[in-house]
């Protein structure tokens, strides 16, 4: 129990107070006092002396809290702390809280065995009660609440609070979100505190009133669906704001069921062995991102922000449409994110997006945000910055450890933003030892620059599959599980963790019957791969002697080494946009011909086929002012974005030629829609060609030059494009989204988007037909091409290259070794006629393409 | 030319009988700005530390200085206690097992109990305070303890720089201890703890600086 001592310059008036705190709070309490000189002519004054043996009388290690009058009375005290012995010096408190109430309520807190800081922060607002009860129910007449005209009837309820942590984040946010479904203004007060008024409209100033439990809300509400929205909120407050009875321990409980079902079945489909999940574990569970097991210590990681630039704001105007760009973007994500989580998770998880959500929204906090642009000078970023510190400032600075932990919350968010006005920091090496890495998210910027041999997995609170660092991270053959939201702060350093990407299971401290078990299927997973790879570095051809290239997706040099590792023939997508991302200023040709150069030495001087920078739709650059679009898929994007920023276009044809002088290097270009767009492409591409010529600098004699099919137009109109590109490369992800109008990212769409769909097989075989007759060639770079149930498809309908994720080379390989091209044909040609995606994926099966029992198990397996 | 252990407490003797002496004046400076009660409080601790005096007579000086943190903590009650005692108490933790001092160590000594002064009481020069005292005559006796100057010199130095100090205090504003309550009514008012200080300082003068 924390003590208290009353320092004053009168013995009586100490002693008094404990009488009365005592008379309050119990007999129990542990207080002391220290008033007065140990001098009997002189009884006014302070002794530090005096208050060190008071506070040594009721110390323990739950601390002491000081109250004092003033004066010598707080340099004595002060006094008294340093004379205490180091280690104690901490756990003293000096509390500026008006000494008798303060002493009266914080006696009463420490009696219910309330934390310190708690009791501090109790002690400090005992005067607004007072306060309150004098001057009537207008605890804050500075801050008045705005009433328009038109709604000056108000409705008010008063409502308690039960939930053991009191209004923290996630039942504040509900009430929050409850609030918002109806017009009414709304305003609470802390009847307890006598904080308030606070909008419903700012989850900032609900979490200022700092209402925990046992504190009662008064709910004012004006204005049109008042009366319903102060109903809706009552039933809400009825169910604890959403938190049940028992808050915590029971849905742990369930969660750890779950997580004992997941393991068990699958344990079942891999080994049959029984579960071996020790209920008293921690289990975790996320979205499986990108899979396989991995098996390590924890190794905590903040991403690091950006440095802020100090200039001053120029145009404060477009600093803050800059900066509420960057605010509505990260939204967009959270928003995604809290989608794709709840779609796979439970909902409570979710709630945790809601809580940043509304922070994104605080008006409060875009106020000051703008201020600070507009009435200090401050550029985008560093208003955001400073307005974060203040926001997470206050709430570290409050009582409650539950509203302490959304100071966390509210750098997060900032850091998100910074990260999206900003870019990614450059990233050097994540881990210096090998780990599972855990991260509240991780940017493109941090995977690119990763080791698989040092990051053995990765865990984060934010992200989810579709990501584009989940495809990075499969490519590099890390296994990660995401969306784990505020679980992951649970996680401490060092602590052994297994994460399994297939399952999206984290466990942390394991049992040891769990470590064995999934030390043995992380044994076998290795075995698998190593004797896949061994067979994968030779080239693979159908049973009836088809060549079937296959080559891999890179967005990094270290990707480059892994394709290579595995058995690639080639790079059929380099992606570079890693290069253009996390910076602020766009790569010089220097800096990305030494990148291309890298790539290719890493593929080994395999074939690479340098795609042009693709940004637009959900990729954008800091250092590229875009007009904002209500559908960015359907906007500049891709080649459309290359060909109205010409310079940034002509640095990188001019790299990728020079490239291409020294190794075997390709060209593609992104979202080509038209004729006109390529012939400009062209124009462009032999401008930059007399431009390295004018330098004096070698130049290939021809590079191969190829279009990336997306669009479905493009795919129609093949037969024009065929004479004049080189090869064709499909992009089946946004092919199948743009054909069948479903965002891949969307769960409900999730059997509609399929790359299976006949609608889409029917456009790559109109593709293929075409280039044939022209004598060109067609890869296919989506990840369709590392499905090893969509490639025998695909290797029907007539597909040269499957360009993939470097991790499922060898697997695709051995499955291109079971096939038999004619056979492949026939169904593939029936395919085409069919009504759905399922339809095909069931015509394979029924047409045994997989014809033995070991082949089944080959794709099973994977 | 050395600072013995009996010079100590000569000099915290003589310490007492100032404040003795000039009780009525310090309550005088401290009626107008302050509670008026800095006269008998710093007197009412001398006369406490007197007493315990012949206890530590035989310990070193870092104790001797201890000592009469300690008491003046436990007895003068108001502000003024916690500050002079932990100046005392800093100046007893620089003098350990020193049974006498020297120029450079006295300096010494003087700093960290202005230092200890100024993080209790979080007061700068200019506030209106013992600093603006003591922080000049510790800064000129680590002059002239650094230009070589005999003790004397320095002692004479050091105790011109606390007059003057004091004298500054007068057309201060205060922003520390009582006095800051009046804001800019405490302008004009010589301040009674630069003044205490001050004393203590010319004590000391007065007690080792022979011939003066």
């Amino acid at each position: 129990m924390v003590g208290i001592v009353i320092v004053s310059h009168s013995p009586k008036l100490a002693a008094g107070i404990v009488e009365l705190a005592r008379g309050t709070a119990g007999p129990n309490v542990r207080i002391a006092s220290a008033g007065g000189l140990d001098m009997p002519d002189s009884p006014l004054g302070t002794d530090a002396v005096y208050i060190l043996r008071a506070i040594e009388e009721v110390y323990s290690e739950d601390g002491v809290l000081v109250l004092m009058d003033m004066g010598s009375a707080i340099l004595s005290a002060e006094l008294a702390v340093d004379l205490l012995p180091p280690e104690r010096r901490g756990k003293v408190k000096l509390c500026a809280a008006p000494i008798a109430e303060g002493a009266v309520t914080a006696a009463l807190q420490a009696g219910f065995g309330q934390t310190l800081p708690e009791i501090i922060h109790e002690a400090s607002g005992a005067l607004d009660v007072k306060r309150t009860q004098i001057s009537g129910t207008d605890a804050h007449p500075e801050t008045p609440v705005t009433v328009s005209p038109q709604d000056r009837i108000e409705h008010e309820i008063c409502l308690p609070v039960h939930n053991p942590h009191g209004l923290h984040a996630r039942p504040a946010a509900r009430l929050l979100r409850t609030a918002a479904r109806f017009q009414a203004h709304i305003h609470l007060f802390n009847l307890t505190t006598g904080r308030g008024p606070a909008s419903t409209k700012s989850i900032n100033e609900v979490m200022m009133l700092n209402v925990l439990q046992g504190h009662r809300l008064r709910l004012c509400a004006s204005g049109p669906e008042a009366r319903e929205a102060l109903e809706a909120l009552r039933s809400l407050a009825e169910t604890n704001f959403g938190d049940g009875n028992g808050d915590g321990a029971c849905k742990e409980g369930t969660d750890r069921q779950n997580e004992a079902g997941v393991i068990a079945i699958t344990n079942k489909r891999r080994s049959g062995k029984a579960s071996a999940a020790g209920a008293t574990r921690e289990h975790l569970r996320g979205m499986p991102v990108s899979g396989g097991i991995a098996i390590g210590p924890a190794r905590l990681l903040r991403v690091a922000v950006p440095d802020i630039p100090s200039e001053r704001a120029s145009e404060p105007q477009s600093e803050w449409e800059r900066l509420a760009a960057a605010l509505e973007k990260t939204k967009c994500q959270i928003e995604w994110e809290r989608k794709e989580v709840s779609s796979r998770s439970d909902p409570d998880t979710a709630m945790l997006f809601d809580a940043h959500l509304l922070l994104l929204q605080d008006e409060s906090l875009r106020m000051s945000a703008r201020q600070s642009i507009f009435d200090l000078g401050y550029n985008g970023a560093r208003a955001w910055q400073y307005t974060i510190e203040q926001a997470a400032e206050e709430y570290a600075s409050l009582g409650n450890e539950y509203l302490r932990s959304r100071s966390a919350d509210v750098g997060e968010i900032g850091r998100r933003v910074l990260l999206n006005l900003l870019g990614h920091a450059a990233a050097g090496n994540v881990l210096q030892k090998p780990g599972i890495l855990i991260a509240t998210d991780i940017g493109l910027g941090e995977i690119a620059h990763m080791d698989p041999a040092v990051v053995l997995g990765i865990c984060t609170a934010h992200g989810g599959a579709a990501s584009h660092s989940a495809i990075l991270l499969s490519n590099l053959g890390i296994p990660a599980v995401m969306g784990l939201g505020g679980q992951v702060s649970a996680i401490e350093e060092d602590a052994m963790t297994i994460i399994d990407g297939d399952t999206g299971a984290v466990i942390v401290k394991p049992s040891s019957r769990v470590l064995d078990d999934y030390r043995g299927r992380l044994e076998a997973q290795q075995s698998a791969c190593d004797q896949a790879r061994r067979e994968s570095l030779a080239l693979a051809f159908t049973r009836d002697g088809r060549w079937v290239e296959v080559a891999a997706n890179i967005g990094s040099t270290a990707e480059a080494k892994m394709a290579a590792r595995n058995g690639a023939e080639g790079v059929g997508l380099y992606r570079t946009e890693f290069l253009f991302l996390s910076r602020q200023k766009a790569p010089g040709e220097e800096e990305q011909l030494s990148a291309y150069r890298d790539a290719a030495l890493a593929i080994e001087k395999r074939p690479l086929t340098i795609r042009t920078l693709d940004i637009g739709g959900d990729k954008f650059l800091p250092y590229l002012r875009l007009e904002s679009e209500a559908n960015p898929f359907l906007g500049i994007r891709g080649l459309r974005l290359s060909l109205k920023h010409r310079d940034l276009f002509k640095t990188q044809l001019r790299a990728v030629l020079r490239a291409a002088a020294e190794f075997p290097v390709r060209i593609m270009f992104p979202m080509v829609t038209t004729l006109n767009e390529w012939r400009e492409t062209m124009q462009l591409l032999s401008e930059a060609r007399f431009e390295v010529e004018g330098r004096g600098l070698s130049l290939p004699r021809k590079i191969e030059t190829g279009m990336m099919v997306e669009v479905p137009a493009a795919a129609l109109q093949a037969e024009l494009f065929a004479p004049v590109v080189d090869f064709f490369s499909i992009g089946s992800n946004d092919l199948t989204q743009y054909t069948l109008a479903a965002e891949r990212g969307n769960p409900a769409l999730a059997t509609l988007a399929d790359g299976l769909h006949p609608a889409v097989l029917r456009l790559i075989r109109h593709v293929v037909e075409a280039a044939h007759r022209h004598g060109k060639w067609v890869g296919i770079c989506g990840e369709m091409a590392g499905d090893a149930a969509a490639v025998p498809v695909l290797v029907g309908l007539g597909i040269d290259e499957l360009s993939m994720n470097a991790s499922k080379i060898p697997l695709i390989k051995r499955c291109i070794r079971t096939l038999e091209l004619s056979s492949l044909e026939t169904m593939a040609g029936a395919s085409l006629t069919l009504e759905t995606a399922g339809d095909v994926r069931a015509l394979m099966i029924k047409q045994q393409i997989v014809e033995s029992e070991e082949k089944k198990a080959v794709i099973r397996e994977w | 030319m050395t600072i013995s252990r009996e010079d100590i407490l000569k000099w915290i003797r003589n310490c007492a009988a100032v404040m003795a002496e000039n009780r009525d004046y310090l309550i005088e400076l401290d009626s107008p700005i302050g509670d008026g009660d800095h006269g008998a409080n710093i007197n009412r601790g001398f006369q406490a530390v007197l007493g315990k005096l012949p206890d530590v007579a035989d310990k070193d000086i870092g104790m001797i200085f201890k000592t009469v943190g300690f008491t003046l903590i436990s007895t003068v009650g108001g502000a003024s206690g916690p500050l002079y005692g932990t100046m005392f108490m800093q100046m007893g933790a620089v003098s350990e097992n020193k049974i006498e001092l020297t120029l450079a160590d006295w300096t010494e000594a003087l700093e960290a109990g202005l230092n200890g002064v100024m993080m209790r009481g979080k007061a700068v020069p200019g506030d209106k305070t013992m600093v603006d005292a003591l922080m000049p005559s510790a800064k000129t006796l680590k002059e002239a303890s650094a230009d070589n100057m005999s003790l004397n010199d320095a002692l004479r130095a050091c105790a011109r720089a606390a007059e003057k100090g004091v004298q500054d205090t007068i057309p201060l504003v205060a922003r520390k201890g009582r006095a800051s309550y009046l804001g800019e009514r405490s302008r004009g008012h010589q301040d009674p703890g630069a003044t205490s200080s001050s004393m203590l300082l010319l004590a000391a003068t007065r007690t080792w600086a022979n011939g003066s």
